[in-house]
């Protein structure tokens, strides 16, 4: 007899819609983590990553029979189905954000801040908070292009399978997605410096 | 390699993307010569490092262990319950949109009902002709309305009496919409609306609604046609609280 854990993403999806718990419960095991960690970066949330981990479960479990392996992967089915979810709650908490918060530029609550020292001397540990808000910060079509080429380590094609797009809008999203990333992490003065170098080397190009 | 040509690939230097040998070796050949590009190239790869610190540092997190518990349960009960919005998220929003102007056409309707006073409610509704009738047999009889002849052949009753079943029923309708009005708190409210992907099983386990102000310009993310010269004023609104507080519906008050 075989093992679940030997079985493919696919036969366990199969034989659990045939009603076999312990197909789901593999099936969980083996990708509940990327799902969670997706949503969790998307949305810097506890609760809304666990909530949609639990909605793409049993979202499979209702209609895991749309699921088409032609047409990619069962992982990227599910990133999908989880982005959507993140999607529609992330827009649900914007809409019930306090009034207060009026500075949309303050994004989901990083600012970038003068006093920051330079990326390079930042502790690891440092880095990891800056950037982990930094990427919060950024608007969800480039961070979710992060989140999955990044910090997923999902191929650009897959990406453009989750996102539904073309490969090629991945790769700009993302050059995009880093160039804002760094203006996020960098102190103003080197901003400044930056946009000085950017002139500079504007005229070079001329 | 110029400067211009190296921002296209930089990203992809500093990822270590797989790339044609020549380019690299012309980009990193570039970042040498080029003091800007260099500077360039060296905060691509900070950034790299940061994001993969970041994805490290995250690797070893995971749902709960008692969600596999919850998801078992909801298999083996068979307790998956079915979407709350079926259609698309533009069909949902024409559903809200057709709901709130019903609601707020009946609400309107019984704010004005209830503004009336009992008599001049009777003297407008209920037609002058009955009460001639009552007022005097001898009188000659009005033309019938089809309403009371129905009635007439029906029960077989005196015209005379008609008026009384009449003004009672009228009467009796007016009574409920009238205390829908005069709510003790003088609010009307719209139907809660499902925010997200809302879980029945949630709510069943309770939860606290919460006052909350919100811009009007929200009432458009609810198919709610808003006035353009009150965008930015507040409307107020019932926010239910599940008992994981999280925000699990949402009612508009007036």
């Amino acid at each position: 007899m075989t093992h679940k854990n030997e079985l493919s993403d696919n036969d366990l999806l199969r034989q659990m819609l045939a009603g076999d718990e312990e197909a789901l419960a593999q099936l969980y095991r083996r990708r509940q983590a990327s799902i969670y960690r997706f949503a969790l970066q998307m949305s810097g949330s506890n609760s809304i990553a666990e909530d949609v981990t639990q909605e793409v479960f049993l979202f499979l479990m209702r209609q895991g029979h749309v699921f088409d392996a032609a047409r990619g992967t069962l992982s990227a089915f599910l990133l999908g189905v989880a982005r959507n979810h993140v999607l529609r709650r992330l827009r649900v908490e914007h809409l019930l954000s306090p009034l207060a918060d009026d500075n949309e530029d303050e994004g989901i609550g990083f600012q970038v801040s003068s006093e920051l020292c330079p990326l390079e001397d930042l502790t690891r540990a440092e880095t990891i908070e800056n950037v982990r808000k930094a990427v919060l910060s950024l608007p969800p079509k480039y961070r979710e292009v992060v989140v999955l080429c990044e910090l997923q380590d999902v191929s650009y094609g897959e990406t453009a399978e989750i996102l539904g797009c073309a490969i090629g809008t991945v790769r700009s999203r993302l050059h995009r997605a880093r160039a804002l990333l760094l203006t996020k992490l960098r102190p103003a003065e080197s901003v400044e410096d930056a946009n000085s170098a950017s002139v500079k080397s504007a005229r070079c190009f001329a | 390699m110029n400067c211009q040509r190296f921002e296209q690939v930089v990203s992809e230097l500093a990822r270590g993307q797989m790339m044609e040998a020549e380019v690299r070796s012309e980009a990193q050949a570039h970042s040498k010569e080029c003091e800007r590009c260099s500077a360039r190239l060296r905060d691509e790869e900070t950034l790299t490092r940061g994001l993969q610190w970041l994805a490290g540092d995250m690797e070893s997190l995971a749902a709960p262990a008692e969600l596999e518990l919850k998801l078992r349960e909801a298999f083996r009960e068979r307790r998956v319950v079915a979407p709350v919005v079926v259609g698309s998220s533009r069909s949902r929003y024409w559903l809200v949109a057709v709901a709130a102007v019903l609601l707020l056409a009946i609400s309107v309707g019984a704010m004005w009902w209830g503004s009336e006073t009992p008599q001049e409610s009777v003297a407008e509704k209920t037609p002058p002709k009955p009460a001639e009738v009552v007022s005097g047999p001898s009188e000659p009889e009005p033309k019938p309305e089809p309403k009371e002849v129905e009635y007439q052949a029906k029960d077989q009753t005196p015209k005379r009496q008609l008026s009384k079943p009449i003004r009672r029923n009228t009467g009796n309708r007016r009574a409920p919409e009238a205390q829908v009005a005069h709510h003790p708190t003088n609010e009307i409210a719209t139907d809660f609306v499902p925010l997200g992907d809302m879980n029945s099983v949630v709510l069943q386990d309770g939860g606290q609604i919460i006052r909350v102000k919100l811009r009007r310009s929200a009432l458009v993310r609810f198919g709610i046609p808003v006035d353009m010269d009150r965008y930015n004023e507040n409307v107020k609104a019932d926010v239910l609280i599940g008992v994981d507080g999280l925000a699990r519906a949402i009612r508009f008050v007036q």
